[in-house]
């Protein structure tokens, strides 16, 4: 019965989601508005972080297999694959060194900037 | 025969459940990050509906089912963002600074990148949230007009890439600090990534997935402000 629950609940909130966005003036993930509203929901006390504790455990153990559907739609296209994959290989790693840099070391400062400022 | 099977969308939900079960067991049994079940399971249906002769079409009556829980996995992101809410207080500058620095500099660099090496529209849109993590990710390609088994790809390749450089990556830059270092996991590599962060420590780890739902929120909106 809790599982039916938080099933249908998360369901009806995900189409919630995306009727907001199909409303909105600009293009924002409705699946996404649907995580802003659940946080609310959950920060207001309307629904209890155990009332949810089946289904999240479930979704977060095996997440990965639901991308697989989408992954495998690349048969689709492995003409540009085969064409490709050296700059799309190379574009991936390069920018992942850039990121994991750029993401460490504004954090490094930003720890910086709070640490000095407590000592004052 | 053959169609009869195939027309059924229980062939593709089937062959996805055994397929990812089996890349779990590979993965278990060797511990490697390139062992990837998620990897693995992609290769193993591709392999099949090539050597068959199965249209993704038919595949995609079982696949579409799956695919359809993409929308409330992405919304239970706000369960363990709430989860971890004391973390996420007690370093929410550093938090910010890093996951909207890092999503810019991952924007930028694949534009740039992407002029460099030749790559075009669609692919541009594709590749963009490539570091962010899945759900949100397909969600965002789509939203641009990309294609989205492609972002799965490259975002597959970053994340096992991620994974596996990390401590390489953390030496490399001369990172010393833990915050600094969990955040940078999650918000360049996501889950795939993270799972090396939470070998790592379970500190690092708890900072790599709220880093990585930062991060996707922030690419979202960069996409929507920009393109």
């Amino acid at each position: 019965m809790q599982i039916l629950l938080q099933l249908s609940g998360l369901f009806i909130l995900t189409l919630i989601g995306e009727a907001i966005s199909s409303v909105l003036p600009f293009t924002f993930p409705g699946t996404l508005i649907a995580m802003f509203l659940l946080l609310i929901i959950l920060c207001s006390g309307i629904v209890k972080e155990t009332q949810l504790k089946e289904s999240a455990t479930f979704f977060s153990r095996y997440m990965a297999m639901f991308f697989v559907p989408a992954g495998v739609e690349i048969v689709e296209n492995l003409e540009i694959l085969r064409t490709s994959w050296i700059p799309l290989v190379a574009v991936s790693i390069i920018s992942l060194f850039i990121t994991f840099f750029v993401a460490a070391k504004a954090v490094e400062i930003a720890e910086h900037v709070t640490a000095k400022r407590r000592s004052e | 025969m053959k169609e009869l099977i195939t027309a059924n969308p229980l062939f593709g939900v089937s062959i996805t459940i055994i397929s990812y079960a089996l890349g779990l067991f590979a993965n278990k049994k060797t511990g490697k990050a390139i062992f990837n079940p998620l990897l693995i399971a992609e290769v193993l249906i591709v392999a099949v509906l090539l050597i068959f002769d199965i249209p993704f079409s038919s595949y995609n009556k079982g696949g579409a089912v799956i695919n359809m829980f993409l929308g409330p996995i992405t919304a239970l992101l706000a369960y363990s963002i709430y989860r971890e809410r004391e973390l996420v207080k007690s370093h929410l500058l550093s938090i910010l600074a890093g996951t909207i620095a890092g999503s810019i500099a991952s924007i930028i660099s694949i534009i740039f990148l992407s002029k460099l090496f030749g790559i075009n529209e669609p692919l541009i849109s594709s590749l963009l949230p490539k570091s962010v993590t899945t759900p949100i990710a397909i969600a965002i390609s789509e939203s641009l007009g990309g294609i989205r088994s492609l972002t799965v790809t490259s975002l597959l390749l970053t994340g096992v890439a991620g994974n596996i450089l990390a401590p390489f990556m953390i030496k490399l830059f001369r990172v010393r600090n833990r915050v600094a270092e969990g955040v940078a996991i999650g918000t360049a590599s996501h889950v795939v990534g993270t799972s090396k962060a939470l070998e790592m420590g379970e500190d690092i780890g708890a900072i790599s997935s709220i880093a990585l739902s930062f991060s996707g929120i922030i690419t979202a909106v960069i996409a929507m402000i920009a393109f």
